[in-house]
């Protein structure tokens, strides 16, 4: 069932903008993770853990799961369909994948922002930094202080960039299973074109 | 291809030989791409799971 042109339009510009959307989050995200794990400042590490848990659960897993329904809806709309090219099909692992690992993401990071809410960490007890900020020795901020931060936020923006590439680009290259639809329709097609010229002769 | 797009050569053929013969394999760069695509996914699991482990 193919979408008419008013509804494909809107289609298509709900699932750009989710997908640009998502990626924009994600390197907005990339750089709170390196301020956090960078910084030595106390207060700083916990705000930028609820910033992260704001900006991930408002912001970035909608658009995810936004990019993944509207670029569903975009496929079986049009006549790309979902498992016709493999740049879609691609696309769309790309897309359940990274929507999986994020939401699997996200239930760690709430553990850790309620962490980081809880007054009386042990790195708010020292105060020896060079404009006065707290130091982070304990083991509280140690653990919000995780690299993963990076891992997860930086592979799933370069996963992202690859998606946009796909869509971009668009590659050649169909799938079997399409390929023998269009065969068998071409081939009914044949036999009935030739049944009226058979029947003239 | 040659049976599905020549019109006096496809009536040599069968049906069924046609359609074996007009359907390709994936292209290169799916291959290319799959192949690398398994082996970030390795790697990421393995870092995952044993680098982050308490993540």
């Amino acid at each position: 069932m193919t979408m008419r042109p008013r509804l494909r339009k809107f289609v298509l510009t709900a699932h750009v903008v989710s997908s640009v959307g998502w990626l924009g989050a994600a390197a907005a995200y990339v750089v709170l993770a390196v301020l956090v794990l960078t910084t030595r400042n106390a207060q700083m590490v916990r705000a930028g853990i609820r910033m992260m848990e704001l900006a991930d659960l408002f912001v970035i897993v909608p658009l995810g799961a936004a990019s993944l329904i509207t670029g569903i809806v975009q496929s079986l709309g049009t006549t790309w369909g979902l498992f016709r090219h493999y740049w879609v099909v691609f696309k769309l692992l790309i897309n359940v994948f990274a929507l999986f690992l994020l939401v699997e993401y996200t239930k760690s990071l709430a553990g850790l922002a309620g962490r980081a809410a809880r007054p009386g960490l042990s790195g708010d007890a020292g105060f020896a930094g060079r404009a006065g900020y707290p130091v982070l020795p304990g083991a509280d901020l140690h653990m919000l202080q995780d690299p993963g931060h990076i891992v997860h936020s930086a592979g799933g923006l370069a996963v992202l960039i690859t998606a946009t590439a796909l869509a971009v680009y668009k590659p050649r290259g169909m799938t079997r299973r399409w390929q023998r639809q269009q065969l068998e329709q071409r081939r009914s097609q044949n036999e009935r074109h030739r049944v009226p010229q058979a029947q003239k002769q | 291809m040659y049976g599905a797009r020549s019109g006096v050569g496809a009536d040599t053929h069968t049906g069924a030989e046609q359609g074996r013969e007009a359907i390709t394999g994936p292209p290169r760069w799916v291959k290319v791409f799959a192949t690398i695509s398994a082996v970030v996914l390795v790697a990421f699991l393995v870092v995952r799971f044993t680098v982050f482990a308490g993540m």
